[in-house]
């Protein structure tokens, strides 16, 4: 969000380079309001349907594709009649995906909506103010509208989804396209790759600006290391780095046991046989918006209760790993059921037939099989909540404020050098993660070889 | 099999009392604090979410669905587009590509089966990586 803001922000490079070209106030080339907020959710959720259509594309059937046009379609027809309709599942999914990650947006509207009202804005300001009631209503308003659209997607689209059926293997097809069409989309998804990447360059730039020195000009005219020196010589600066990686790593602790857990009772154990049941309960707070969850928590447990040892959670270092946890443990679920389903019963019970109890069996020979999900869930929670913002902003007390929360007041305060270091430093701590994670899938492949 | 077993009964119960305790206690809270009024039970929050000349909560629902609505359509012409493309690219690398790739991430290690482990390619799954952590 800050590298959107200070690319396309009014006092954003992309503004002030339009305003020197022109002459034109920059105000008049910056986004804001809804505007902006729309394209901060393109920028942030598009990965969504590269993700599921390059899956339906890998699953398109080649010879499909060319019978349509050996039997004279035009490319656009066949693309219409033939490649579109395959896809339309997998545009499905990552519309409501979008959608539900849209009406839960937090940060867009925070530091873009200006004078609009979003709904989630109105129930940070009202818990703010100190309504919870009303903060309670709004919160359970927003969750029915996101359901009820949810719903409605699904059933809307549901029913027109038709796919093609083909005997043997699919093979991936070729779209016949003309030169100039090729052209044209290369040049369009060249100038999509551009967009996407500048916001993170210009993070890395200004991380290096000198505090106060970037006013009028272009871009910083003076560079300093001093931001990173105080991330690592300051400890109440480090203070917030400290904070994001305990509370994921807390948090990520209980989302691997609550994962396997349920995951393994839910694809092999005793709620097999309500298994999407048992998945769409399980899943639940995925579908919740984090300010949602966040009030939700706020309200059970700012008093004492049996399920938290007569504890009271809000104001301490634990309600955030509780929210992490409940934000999360869905992700975990998905990844180590996938692995799980693919586990050949037929092994859990030759290790029955030579006596192996039951930790010994989950130990040495379940846990083997799904680890790589394991892996793959515990790095995609990781990411997750290194960043995380919508629930800890209404949750974080001063000591336990994490990396989201500081970059947020660093902007408030103007710190924009110290605020863009912060964010290169998430950004370092996301790819460790992520090569970590890549670098295990390499050496067991290497080592299955 | 570990499914009849008493552990099993126990991580169940667990389980249940994690997400009864932890899920369902704090939303059913949430649920009954959006009701009580000032004398008791009340729908006195709901009406004055519904009511258009206070706070603007009716305004604020309107824009979260209008941009989330917004964000599909235009999220969806441009990768509209994108597919188009991917799929021209898939036809000079991806099919030797993704078939390797896909078989050595995919088979369950002792079960012999194909499968989707990752559910997406290495290369992809940095890209989501830094896409949903910096957002």
């Amino acid at each position: 969000m800050l590298a959107f803001l200070l690319v396309f922000g009014e006092s954003g490079i992309l503004p002030r380079l339009a305003s020197q070209l022109t002459g034109i106030s920059a105000s008049k080339f910056s986004l804001d309001g809804i505007a902006a907020i729309v394209v901060v959710h393109v920028y942030s959720f598009n990965v969504y349907f590269y993700l599921f259509l390059a899956a339906a594309l890998r699953r398109l059937d080649g010879p499909q594709v060319e019978a349509s046009s050996g039997l004279g379609a035009s490319p656009w027809r066949t693309f219409r009649s033939v490649v579109f309709p395959e896809l339309r599942p997998a545009l499905l999914g990552a519309s409501i995906l979008t959608f539900l990650s849209s009406m839960a947006s937090f940060s867009a509207p925070l530091l873009f909506a200006g004078g609009h009202r979003f709904i989630t804005l109105q129930i940070f300001t009202t818990k703010m103010n100190g309504d919870l009631h009303l903060a309670a209503a709004q919160s359970l308003a927003l969750t029915l509208v996101s359901m009820g659209f949810f719903v409605a997607l699904q059933v809307f689209a549901g029913s027109s989804i038709s796919t093609g059926r083909s005997k043997g293997s699919a093979r991936a097809g070729r779209l016949p396209v003309g030169n100039g069409v090729r052209v044209l989309l290369v040049s369009v998804t060249s100038l999509i790759v551009f967009l996407e990447m500048l916001p993170l360059a210009v993070i890395f730039l200004v991380s290096f600006a000198k505090e106060g020195s970037w006013t009028w000009q272009l871009i910083p005219d003076s560079y300093t290391l001093e931001n990173y020196r105080q991330l690592f010589a300051d400890p109440h600066v480090f203070r917030p780095i400290r904070n994001s990686v305990s509370l994921s790593l807390t948090a990520l602790a209980v989302v691997v046991l609550v994962g396997v857990g349920g995951s393994y009772l839910s694809v092999k154990g005793i709620l097999r046989r309500v298994r999407v049941a048992a998945d769409v309960v399980m899943s639940l707070p995925y579908a919740i918006p984090g300010t949602v969850l966040a009030i939700a928590l706020i309200l059970a447990f700012n008093h004492q209760t049996m399920i938290t040892g007569y504890n009271i959670l809000v104001g301490t270092f634990w309600i955030l790993p509780l929210a992490y946890i409940l934000r999360t443990y869905p992700l975990m679920i998905r990844s180590v059921s996938a692995s799980l389903a693919q586990l050949d019963d037929s092994l859990l019970e030759a290790a029955d037939s030579v006596g192996a109890g039951e930790l010994l069996k989950f130990r040495r020979v379940i846990v083997p099989m799904i680890l790589p999900g394991i892996v793959a869930g515990a790095s995609l929670t990781l990411v997750t909540l290194l960043g995380e913002f919508v629930s800890s902003v209404l949750l974080y007390t001063y000591a336990t404020r994490p990396i989201a929360v500081e970059i947020l007041a660093q902007v408030r305060s103007y710190n924009l050098g110290a605020a863009a270091a912060y964010c290169v430093l998430l950004l370092l701590l996301i790819l460790a993660v992520v090569g970590t994670a890549s670098a295990f899938e390499k050496s067991r492949m290497i080592s299955l070889e | 099999m570990f499914r009849r077993s008493r552990s099993g009964v126990i991580s169940l119960i667990l389980l249940a009392i994690f997400f009864a305790g932890f899920v369902l206690y704090p939303l059913f809270t949430l649920g009954l604090e959006s009701v009580k009024g000032e004398g008791g039970f009340s729908f006195q929050h709901y009406a004055q979410l519904l009511d258009p000349g206070q706070s603007g909560n009716v305004e604020a629902v309107f824009n979260s669905v209008y941009v989330a609505l917004l964000s599909v359509v235009l999220g969806t012409t441009s990768e509209g587009a994108r597919a188009a493309e991917s799929q021209k690219l898939l036809n000079y690398g991806f099919q030797f590509y993704v078939l390797s790739d896909a078989i050595r991430i995919s088979v369950a290690p002792g079960s012999g089966k194909p499968g989707n482990h990752t559910g997406c390619t290495t290369a992809a799954r940095w890209c989501a990586g830094i896409s949903s952590g910096v957002w």
